[in-house]
């Protein structure tokens, strides 16, 4: 067929010609500029980096160090030299608010990364062979979701105890259900298309095709879970903590902060209110900006 | 409609049977021996070597475990390590409070939620669509129990007016039903919201606007009716997080409910109580969503062939229509 060329044409032509570069439009790109277009989702953006940068950088921010008890100053109310005061131990909060951003960022990356690579895993799986190992696999993730994903949690930080690894682990263990199904899902809707049986009728190897071909594709999906996760661990590991499932005194973690709080609520509620404060804002930050990343890598979810 | 019944409750043993592993399998892994912690440390060595027989700790781990499912069947789910009570009859009690608290705050967020989706659809892309959604994602996004203190703080502290902690007096239920109602209320906005767009775009709602019927009908009888078969679903998952939920906030809030019950038991390592609390949380979810897939034909008449005797097409039909 011969090139059209009417007036609408002409002018596209013309003003591509005057760009110095081509447009590209990839995937990538494309859900960029929807996510730009979307401003809650920025503001979640802009909050997780300041979040992150207190985190990179929380010795230079904070006054005091996070674990020094101070005899002299005990429960202060917030003032210039104590912004959040300090606590029964003359504690100041504000450093261990401060230093609580990087344990509970850490602590939550990597309860989200074990959970994506032992549940992403089964998922993956399950969604690439199907048949029996698919349906094995997802029986026995049944059985799992049929406790309640804190309550499992819990369990396993009493069997294991306190501490930061227990806690990953735990939290791991009790979300394996959730991203299993998740990722199988992404890898189904990869699975249907076209060129993944052009691949197999070409002979592509079987893990070749999971790494080369289905998980980019499914990467989109798999990000969105990702950072959704990450609030969801946040919000986890600072219940239990908060009652005494969880993490050990005297991590700076914002749910631990909560709970050393607890017994001072009606004499010194600002010992609780600025952590509360700080586990609010992070967690709605990081929907926000999970909720724009859904909407721009797969407009069809939304 | 009877078999698909008994079928689906069948279903409920081998999910039981893998829940009573799992959290026997927990058992055994956790370090100490219960009939110390039964006896306390000033017990002597014969005591302890009686009361582990007397509980058969020392028979191997299979034989325990289906001796507990012997009992499970004839309705005895074990005692007790610290109070030595039958555990069944310390949660049945218990279950009714949890039950007020989890149905109400059910009722409430689906209420409030169902709400807002109506109202953010037919307001759909202007200020209020995005007020509402960014409203109710901020209550789902914050952890219940920071929800609860903040609310403690302002109703409880600073103005007397609802009790802090316990359920002396009704309006101690009022603050547990809010925190757990609450966050679920952005699930029910987004579901109605995007099923309530999806109705409106049908042909008979534009067949009911030609015939000159007024808007608020069309919204109510025409739209709402289909609308709300994805909602009905929700609430059997919203049960399911509430029931979760209702763990951390009976602690916050001092409420002996199930899931305060549960949290002692897990710091008290006292597994039988643990067990048996798991046992029947699992038991009612799974009630719920049988109940849940039921409530579905009544709503809506057509889904009785997709439900009850789903094909692999009609299944996936299903699954488009409720997603």
């Amino acid at each position: 067929m011969a090139k059209m060329h009417t007036p609408a044409m002409e002018a596209i032509e013309k003003r591509n010609a005057k760009r110095k570069k081509p447009i590209k439009s990839t995937p990538t790109s494309e859900s960029w500029k929807r996510f730009k277009r979307n401003p809650t989702a920025l503001i979640g953006l802009v909050v997780v980096c300041i979040l992150i940068l207190i985190a990179i950088f929380a010795p230079l921010i904070a006054p005091y160090d996070y674990q020094v008890q101070n005899y002299l100053a005990m429960m202060q109310k917030p003032s210039l030299q104590h912004f959040f005061g300090t606590d029964q131990f003359g504690r100041d909060i504000f450093s261990r608010v401060i230093y609580g951003t990087r344990y509970s960022l850490l602590i939550a990356l990597f309860c989200t990364l074990a959970a994506l690579f032992s549940g992403g895993l089964l998922g993956i799986i399950a969604g690439y062979f199907g048949g029996v190992v698919d349906t094995v696999i997802m029986r026995i993730m049944d059985v799992f979701q049929s406790i309640p994903m804190i309550m499992m949690a819990m369990c396993i930080v009493a069997v294991l105890g306190n501490g930061i690894p227990q806690l990953v682990a735990a939290i791991m263990f009790a979300s394996m259900p959730t991203m299993a199904r998740n990722n199988r899902a992404a890898i189904l809707r990869v699975r249907g298309n076209d060129y993944i049986e052009s691949s197999e009728a070409i002979g592509v190897g079987q893990v070749r095709m999971i790494i080369k071909h289905m998980i980019p594709n499914a990467v989109g999906v798999m990000i969105i879970y990702f950072v959704g996760f990450l609030a969801v661990s946040i919000m986890m590991m600072s219940s239990m903590s908060y009652i005494g499932v969880g993490l050990a005194a005297p991590t700076p973690e914002w749910g631990l902060i909560l709970n050393d709080g607890k017994a001072y609520l009606t004499s010194a509620p600002y010992m609780m209110l600025f952590p509360a404060m700080m586990i609010m804002i992070t967690c709605f930050a990081f929907n926000l900006m999970g909720d724009g990343l859904r909407d721009a890598f797969d407009p069809r979810l939304k | 409609m009877l078999r698909y019944i008994i079928k689906r409750i069948l279903l409920l043993i081998p999910i039981l049977l893998g829940v009573s592993a799992i959290i026997f399998a927990l058992k055994t892994f956790t370090p100490g021996d219960p009939a110390r912690q039964i006896l306390g440390n000033d017990a002597t060595e014969t005591q302890i070597q009686e009361k582990r027989a007397e509980l058969g700790l020392n028979d191997p781990v299979p034989v325990q475990y289906f001796r507990y499912i012997g009992g499970v069947v004839q309705g005895d789910f074990g005692n007790s390590y610290r109070t030595g009570e039958p555990v069944l009859s310390e949660i049945l009690p218990r279950l009714a409070v949890s039950a007020r608290i989890t149905l109400g705050a059910v009722a409430m967020g689906a209420i409030i939620g169902i709400f807002m989706g109506i109202l953010s659809a037919l307001k759909k892309y202007t200020w209020v669509d995005s007020l509402v959604l960014v409203i109710s994602m901020f209550f789902q996004s914050v952890p219940e129990f920071v929800v609860a203190l903040v609310l403690i703080m302002i109703f409880a502290v600073n103005m007397h007016f609802l009790p802090a902690t316990g359920i002396d007096t009704p309006a101690g239920y009022i603050l547990p039903m809010c925190c757990i109602g609450l966050s679920s209320v952005a699930s029910y906005t987004r579901i109605t919201r995007s099923s309530m767009l999806e109705v409106l775009g049908e042909d008979y709602i534009r067949t009911a606007r030609a015939k000159g019927q007024t808007e608020n009908n069309i919204t109510i009888h025409h739209a709402l009716r289909n609308a709300m078969i994805p909602v009905a679903q929700s609430i059997g998952t919203s049960l399911g997080n509430s029931i979760g939920g209702a763990m951390v906030l009976e602690t916050v809030f001092g409420v002996p409910g199930v899931g305060k019950y549960i949290t002692d038991a897990i710091t008290q390592r006292n597994y039988p109580s643990v067990l048996g609390g798991a046992l029947i949380i699992a038991i009612i979810l799974t009630i719920i969503n049988l109940l849940v897939d039921i409530s579905f034909v009544l709503i809506d008449p057509r889904l009785k062939t997709t439900i009850i005797a789903p094909g692999k097409d009609k299944k996936r039909s299903l699954k488009k229509a409720v997603a």
